[in-house]
């Protein structure tokens, strides 16, 4: 959940995704020169590497993997 | 270790330290450097801001509603003085915007489109201009950008240093660069804490990285912060994590219980659906309690108009709703679960302690955006709305540092300071085993965040929820570990936590009566003839301590009547 997946064929290892996201759940594999998610947990669900990919590589969901605590 | 100069080191790059940064260069300070710990422009709350901009149009809005509306909004918890000053100046800020790039939402005859969203009613409307939410913070990248401010991307900073000479005075900062772990010390005549507020981590949309690094800073560095029992009480879909109310709530939405009531306007016949979120908060709390949950969100009054409002101005949050199925085909789906969110102090709530010029009660060091305790906005009001009180904070801060830092020679930092910083900032990769920081985090929020803790609040539950913070505080916080840099600015981050919790902890056990959004079920009144002051927390030798500042009411325009009356809240639920 988070960011679930990333797409290896349409990933061109720009590096967009690793410089914004705001959490650092992603990284590029600079000898693969594709992006990879590393820290899956930390990431918010804030779509905002989906929205940037230029290639339209990365594919996120709502429902974060942490889930908080709630209040009822 | 890498040794950066500045004369002004703003520390945190959403909206107010965007708008500090730029206005000291605007100022002809040279050097002028803005620190985030994520990358600017993409990093923050701001980037995530839901599109509602509440601003006074001078000529168009009722400056003398807008005024008392945000003083009782703010329960009188106000900096009277702030309110004005905020409103005289955010539409300048709101202009500086829009000739920057940002593009607000106009009618045919380009006048700013806008919308009733919270505290507004019929007889009291207030009308919120309305922005295209991710732009933002593109616009105010690329406008600090194009002014030469020098941008340090990455990098986290966690310690204040006092000068060598003098340890009342802020002569730099610690901290390192989270890709390589490289450490740095800045040395600055003048910083600028504009890194947010505290969220807790939190089940509200987007707000995971504001976790009080500016509030935990300038505490210890002697720093006064104010407000922090006033927690910002959101709302979130139940499923996974939003923003947005203003807009929902703009745009028809209504809130239901599980019977399919409409129960609002019994919490508040004035502004029902369109009320504060605190109140909204409360209502659900009760609603639940009197065995009406699980609660909705209603959608029914939605058109094709509405939801085009709602794809404009959040796209992100449109597109959530998209691949969770709720919208489908061009329709929303008629109700969906909907939970009250302890947001710690984000939007509005506690933080640090600023007089009008943005000076904290240490020298050199200022405040802007959330990052301080909110003076315009009080409890919550909603010249609170983050974002516009980041622009004139921001700008604010940028002037009155450009002011200090003239004249004034380069810094000298204390070696024996840097050195100890350095140790408790690198302590947690150096433990060989320990506890994982997201573990503290879960930790504090089971403390924290169950409704009869921070929405019916009462002196008992808070002090066992405080028993728990303290443990944490001692036996598990000196044992976070962090496996690289990453994991370093998680833990660190996880320590800024359990230190809010705390102060919000004490500050809510201190305030023996309810306010707004500190609703005491053994103390239901709103006191005004004991309880008109703030309450202001320092570290002094590493303890928190509480003491009162009364509020200066009686030199404000608007004064509260001296007397006690019934919290509403309270009132609708009959507590003794």
């Amino acid at each position: 959940m988070g960011v679930s997946w990333i797409d290896l064929e349409l990933c061109n290892g720009c590096g967009r995704c690793e410089l914004i996201c705001p959490e650092d759940v992603l990284r590029l594999d600079r000898k693969e020169k594709k992006a990879f998610i590393k820290y899956l947990r930390d990431c918010q669900s804030c779509f905002l590497c989906e929205l940037e990919c230029p290639q339209g590589a990365i594919f996120v969901t709502p429902y974060r993997e942490r889930r908080a605590v709630m209040p009822w | 270790m890498q040794e950066i100069i500045s004369d002004i080191l703003v520390i945190g790059g959403g909206a107010a330290g965007c708008f500090a940064a730029i206005k000291a260069k605007q100022s002809g300070i040279s050097k002028v450097l803005l620190v985030d710990k994520g990358y600017v422009g993409k990093s923050g709350c701001s980037k995530f801001a839901a599109g509602s901009f509440k601003c006074f149009i001078p000529g168009e809005d009722d400056f003398e509603l807008w005024f008392s509306k945000a003083v009782e909004e703010g329960y009188y918890i106000n900096d009277q003085i702030w309110t004005r000053i905020h409103l005289d100046e955010v539409f300048e800020r709101a202009k500086e915007l829009e000739a920057w790039g940002l593009n607000f939402l106009k009618d045919r005859n380009g006048r700013f489109q806008r919308l009733e969203g919270q505290g507004s009613s019929k007889q009291r409307p207030i009308k919120t201009m309305m922005f295209q939410g991710p732009q933002l913070m593109d616009v105010l990248r690329a406008t600090a950008r194009k002014h030469s401010v020098r941008i340090m991307d990455r990098t986290m900073v966690t310690h204040l240093l006092h000068h060598a000479n003098d340890r009342d005075m802020i002569a730099g900062a610690l901290g390192f660069d989270l890709k390589t772990g490289r450490q740095k010390a800045f040395k600055a005549k003048a910083i600028i804490l504009s890194a947010g507020a505290q969220a807790y981590k939190s089940h509200y949309a987007y707000q995971k990285m504001a976790t009080g690094d500016a509030h935990v800073m300038g505490l210890r560095a002697g720093a006064a912060i104010k407000n922090y029992e006033f927690t910002c009480h959101h709302l979130s879909c139940a499923d996974f994590d939003t923003t947005g109310m203003n807009v929902l709530q703009g745009t028809g939405a209504r809130f239901m219980n599980s019977k399919g009531e409409p129960y609002m306007k019994k919490y508040d016949p004035e502004y029902g659906d369109h009320a504060s979120m605190n109140r909204l908060s409360a209502a659900m709390a009760c609603e639940v309690r009197l065995g009406n949950g699980p609660l909705y969100y209603d959608f029914g009054a939605f058109d094709a108009k509405s939801l085009d409002y709602f794809k404009k101005t959040l796209p992100i949050m449109y597109k959530a709703f998209e691949r969770a199925g709720y919208i489908k085909g061009g329709k929303i789906k008629d109700r969906v679960q909907w939970v009250s969110v302890n947001m710690g102090n984000v939007g509005y709530g506690g933080g640090l302690d600023i007089n009008t010029r943005c000076e904290t009660s240490v020298q050199g060091l200022y405040a802007a955006g959330d990052a301080t305790c909110g003076p315009a906005s009080g409890v919550e009001g909603f010249s609170a709305y983050a974002i516009p009180f980041a622009t004139t904070s921001g700008a604010r801060s940028g002037l009155a540092a450009s002011e200090y830092v003239r004249g004034r020679n380069d810094p000298l930092l204390d070696k024996e300071e840097v050195s100890f910083c350095l140790g408790e900032l690198l302590a947690p990769l150096r433990r060989r085993d320990g506890v994982e920081p997201d573990y503290v985090v879960l930790k504090v929020q089971e403390a924290i965040f169950p409704m009869d803790v921070y929405l019916l609040r009462h002196g008992k539950r808070l002090e066992q929820a405080l028993g728990k913070i303290c443990q944490l505080r001692d036996e598990i916080v000196p044992r976070i570990k962090a496996y690289d840099t990453h994991y370093l600015r998680m833990a660190l981050e996880a320590s800024n936590i359990v230190t809010c919790a705390e102060m919000f902890l004490r500050a809510a056990i201190a305030r023996t009566e309810s306010r707004g959004s500190h609703l005491r079920e053994d103390y239901p009144d709103i006191d005004n003839t004991k309880w008109l002051k703030w309450i202001v927390l320092k570290q002094e030798n590493g303890e928190i301590v509480v003491s009162t500042e009364p509020i200066p009411v009686d030199e404000y325009p608007m004064k509260p009547e001296r007397k006690i009356r019934r919290h509403p809240i309270a009132s609708v639920m009959r507590w003794k």
